[in-house]
């Protein structure tokens, strides 16, 4: 499954946001449009650890890169990437 | 600070809330809107929902700009506002408007249909919806504003204040803490925290300061970052932030001048730790309550000996406080006494903490020294703070005892892996074959808030349970 969808399904099995997966944009605002508040970033970022098998770092924790499905996307391939060259 | 011709009764004007949106710096909308023309489409779309004076509008909004527009812009309409969590969901948000009599809700994207709406309106750049369920329109009165009590006496419960009262406290915030015109004050609290939309963004309004306005998550290096490159002067933290800082360790930039930290305790050595952090600059302990309106209390840390590092300090100007019940040891429910106190509580509430019009039980024991400095030493009340919030354990009885086959909910906190606070709930089942675990976990989920959520929930059936009484 694309990261993209699989943010989107963390989204609402986990986060409980109550927009249906083909109603999210790639570009809204997590933060705005999706409702997702400080306890829900906390989730997502476990959740998306645990989903892609990475780790995400207290520096990347930012509102930046959690800012969009697009964003994270982009934060999870560059850790993905990271990850494999390691191996 | 303020305009000379405010709107009747109300203590701020339409230029008031322009000229503070003229001075705030949004770091969550970057791009910006020019803060006169968006207030008055916020302002003119919300009067043409035709609402009745005083009737409540729920504003489930992120931080920023946006949020503040549509907070004064239903006060300038005549309505009441009360700010909720963006998280909200649409089963809570219904809840709350038949509880509280709320006429419409605005946020940034809205399903109407969830609403029993067939479409949203356009609210300035967000979305507004009539909310039927709230009932008649006008349950209050146009200058009131209503606070979610929802962390320490119930999810529907909240508080009626007035404004120009709520004013007054950010006045007395002000000057405990030593606000001035040219400071930049951070905001990274939620804004529908009583403490971040009087004793933050309603102090910058009477003050003259400049806002700055951030989002979740927050980060710890970010928010360093935020103070060098915003030059901001004034930050209020929750102490779970301030441990995130003190891990960490690294000290706070230079154009930090004050610290404010308050909404749960804070040990002497976190105190003696942010000294450190931020050297001579200045430390502020807060204590207040959302029904006192909601500052009661300070210790400026940076003036103080090490010994009084426990302490909340002594009661703001014009606000007085007494010890009831006090037991051998000293220790009593600190009573306050205000005239920036609630006017009453609404929604089905744990407990009613106004004893007398400006009299506040707080439901928070504490210890008097001769000097008149307060000692935080525990709870009466039926709260506990779970990663920073404050959870009713109330809230989770009253929202598992609506499940069909639930006859009683025991919630208990517990302590997780990390060592933090949590709620486990035990379910006592009057239909023990309908309700499982899992099941109470799906009814509560649009119920609940993210950290009113059990960590695990055990089902017992009713005759067992009360074999075991």
């Amino acid at each position: 499954m694309a990261i993209a969808e699989t943010i989107k399904n963390i989204l609402v099995s986990h986060v409980y946001v109550e927009v249906p997966t083909d109603q999210m944009g790639e570009h809204d605002s997590l933060r705005d449009v999706l409702g997702v508040d400080s306890l829900g970033f906390v989730e997502l970022r476990v959740q998306a650890e645990e989903a892609f098998d990475i780790t995400i770092s207290d520096e990347d924790f930012t509102p930046e890169h959690f800012a969009t499905i697009a964003s994270l996307t982009a934060l999870v391939e560059r850790r993905q990437q990271v990850a494999a060259a390691a191996v | 600070m303020l305009t000379r011709t405010p709107a009747p009764a109300l203590g701020i004007s339409r230029d008031d809330i322009v000229a503070l949106l003229s001075r705030t710096t949004d770091l969550t909308h970057p791009e910006g809107a020019d803060p006169g023309p968006a207030f008055d489409e916020a302002l003119a779309d919300l009067r043409r929902l035709d609402l009745a004076p005083g009737t409540p509008v729920i504003i489930a909004l992120s931080n920023g700009t946006h949020l503040l527009r549509h907070y004064f812009a239903a006060l300038l309409s005549g309505c009441v506002p009360l700010a909720v969590s963006p998280a909200t969901s649409s089963a809570r948000i219904t809840a709350l408007a038949e509880h509280l009599k709320a006429g419409a809700l605005i946020a940034a994207r809205i399903d109407p249909a969830r609403y029993g709406a067939d479409r949203v309106r356009p609210a300035g750049t967000e979305q507004a919806v009539p909310l039927p369920m709230g009932g008649p329109q006008g349950a209050y009165r146009p200058g009131e504003v209503l606070m979610l009590t929802s962390g320490t006496s119930g999810m529907f419960s909240a508080c009626l204040h007035r404004l120009d009262s709520l004013l007054r406290n950010a006045r007395r915030h002000s000057t405990a803490v030593g606000v001035r015109a040219d400071d930049r004050l951070l905001i990274s609290l939620p804004l529908y925290y009583s403490y971040a939309i009087v004793a933050q963004a309603m102090t910058a309004l009477v003050t003259g300061a400049h806002l700055v306005l951030s989002g979740p998550p927050f980060n710890p290096a970010a928010y360093r970052a935020t103070i060098e490159r915003h030059r901001v002067t004034s930050s209020s933290i929750t102490p779970t932030i301030a441990r995130q800082l003190l891990e960490l360790g690294t000290p706070l930039p230079a154009p930090l001048r004050s610290l404010a930290v308050g909404g749960d305790r804070l040990t002497p050595e976190h105190v003696a730790g942010l000294l450190d952090l931020n050297p001579g600059g200045e430390l502020y302990v807060t204590y207040g309550l959302t029904e006192a309106g909601p500052r009661v209390a300070t210790l400026a840390a940076h003036r103080e000996p090490a010994h009084r590092h426990a302490s909340v300090g002594r009661p703001l100007d014009d606000v007085t406080v007494a010890l009831r019940d006090t037991g051998p040891d000293g220790v009593g429910e600190l009573v306050v006494t205000t005239d920036t106190a609630l006017l009453r509580k609404v929604g089905p509430s744990a407990r009613q903490p106004l004893l007398a019009p400006g009299r506040v039980a707080t439901g928070d024991l504490f210890r008097r020294d001769a000097d008149g400095y307060l000692y935080y030493r525990g709870r009466l009340s039926d709260f506990v703070v779970v990663r920073g919030e404050k959870v009713s354990l109330y809230s989770i009885r009253q929202a598992a005892q609506t499940i069909p086959g639930v006859a009683r909910a025991v919630p208990r906190v517990a302590r997780d892996d990390d060592g933090e606070n949590c709620v486990d709930l035990e379910i006592h089942a009057s239909e023990p074959v309908l309700v499982t675990d899992a099941m109470v976990h799906d009814a509560l989920r649009p119920l609940l808030m993210r950290s009113e959520r059990p960590r695990r929930i055990t089902v017992v059936p009713l005759a067992a349970a009360a074999q075991h009484k």
